[in-house]
C-alpha cells in the first residue's frame, strides 16, 4: 500500500471521495475512467491493436483507488466477466476487497484472458462501504 | 411574513446540517472496459509469421509443416525420420506496448516447448543465437527491434505420421536479467 503517489494523473473519476485513477496509456476518461485497449483510445499510437485469443495478459496496477475521506472505506471490485479479473498480488480473482485508511491508495493489476477474436465490452463493479473490510468480506 | 422567514431559515439550517454531517455508507459504481481481441500479428506481444510454415490460424500463430498448411504448395509434404531440419526466422516476436511511447518499455520473452519433443527454438540466427536452441530460450524485445525464431527438429528415432506439440511464450515486463 502506497501513500499520495507523486504522479500525473492521466485518467481519473472520484467517486465519494474516492479517486479511481489510472496512469496507463490503456485508460482514457470518457465521464469517467474507461480501460480501452482499441484503437478508439487517443493514446492509440498506430501499432498494438489489442489482445489476442488464447493469450492471457497482466497489466500491474491498471488502476489505483485512492480514499481521500478522513475515514477508512472498504473497497471491493468485482469483475462482471469470466474473462477478467484482479490482483494486489499473485493470484488474480473475479472479486478483490481491500481496506483503505484516510489518505491511503491501493494499485490493483488486471488479468485479460482473451478467447475469441473481436470486440470484448466487459463490466466491473465498484463497492465502497464506510469502515474498514471485515474479515467475511 | 416573519413565520414564513422562520421557516425558510429552518430550513436552510437543516440542509448545512446534513450536508455537512453526511458520510456515505454504501456506494456501488460501474466502469467498463474494452479491449479489442485481434490476431498474434497484431497484438501488443506481437507474432508474425515469416516462413510459409508458419500461419495464423483464427489469429493464432501456428506451425504446420504438412499438407493441412493453406500455405502448402502442393509438394514437399513434410520431414522424413532420422533427418535434423533447421528453419531460421520462422516467425518474429515484436514489441508493441503503448508505454513504449514515453520511453524504452522492453519485455521479456520466454518460450517454451516440452523436452523430449525433438523440437528446440532459437532467437536470432543459428550461426550465432541470441538464445538457444534449446527447449526454453529467453530473450529481450525492444520496441521496433522484432527478434526472430526459429526451429530445430531432430527427427531421429521418430515415427512416421504426425506429431504435435504446443509452444508457450510468456513475456515479462523489463529487459531479461
Amino acid at each position: 500500500m502506497e501513500k499520495n503517489p507523486a504522479i500525473s494523473v492521466m485518467a481519473a473519476d472520484t467517486i465519494s471521495g474516492i479517486l479511481l485513477y489510472s496512469t496507463s496509456p490503456y485508460a482514457k476518461n470518457e465521464g469517467n475512467l474507461t480501460i480501452d485497449i482499441t484503437q478508439s483510445n487517443p493514446n492509440y499510437l498506430g501499432y498494438g491493436d489489442g489482445l489476442s485469443p488464447g493469450s492471457v495478459y497482466r497489466f500491474d496496477g491498471l488502476l489505483t483507488i485512492e480514499n481521500n475521506n478522513d475515514f477508512p472505506v472498504c473497497v471491493i471490485l468485482q469483475s462482471q466477466s469470466d474473462l477478467l479479473e484482479f490482483y494486489t498480488d499473485g493470484e488474480s480473482l473475479p472479486a478483490i476487497s481491500f481496506t483503505l485508511n484516510a489518505n491511503e491508495s491501493m494499485s490493483v493489476g488486471v488479468e485479460f484472458n482473451a478467447t475469441e477474436l473481436g470486440l470484448m465490452e466487459e463490466y466491473y463493479d465498484i463497492h465502497i462501504l464506510e469502515g474498514g473490510c471485515s474479515e467475511t468480506v | 411574513m416573519k413565520k414564513l422567514a422562520g421557516l425558510l431559515l429552518l430550513i436552510v439550517g437543516l440542509t448545512l446540517t446534513i450536508g455537512a454531517g453526511a458520510n456515505f455508507r454504501y456506494y456501488e459504481a460501474e466502469r467498463s472496459i474494452t479491449v479489442n481481441i485481434t490476431s498474434d500479428d497484431n497484438e501488443f506481444i506481437d507474432l508474425t509469421p515469416l516462413q510459409p510454415y508458419a500461419y495464423l490460424n483464427n489469429g493464432k500463430l501456428t506451425i504446420e509443416i504438412s499438407p493441412n498448411n493453406p500455405n502448402y504448395p502442393g509438394y514437399g509434404d513434410g520431414m522424413s525420420v532420422n533427418t535434423i531440419y533447421v528453419f531460421e526466422e520462422m516467425f518474429n516476436v515484436s514489441n508493441e506496448l503503448w508505454e513504449n511511447e514515453n520511453g524504452d518499455f522492453p519485455v521479456c520473452v520466454q518460450i517454451s516447448i516440452n523436452q523430449g519433443d525433438g523440437i528446440e527454438v532459437f532467437a536470432g540466427n543459428y550461426s550465432n543465437p541470441i538464445s538457444g536452441p534449446d527447449t526454453q530460450v529467453q530473450f529481450t524485445v525492444y520496441h521496433d527491434e522484432p527478434v526472430p525464431v526459429g526451429f530445430v527438429f531432430n527427427n531421429t528415432d521418430k515415427e512416421m505420421g504426425t506429431q504435435s506439440v504446443q509452444m508457450s511464450i510468456n513475456a515479462e515486463a523489463g529487459a531479461c536479467e
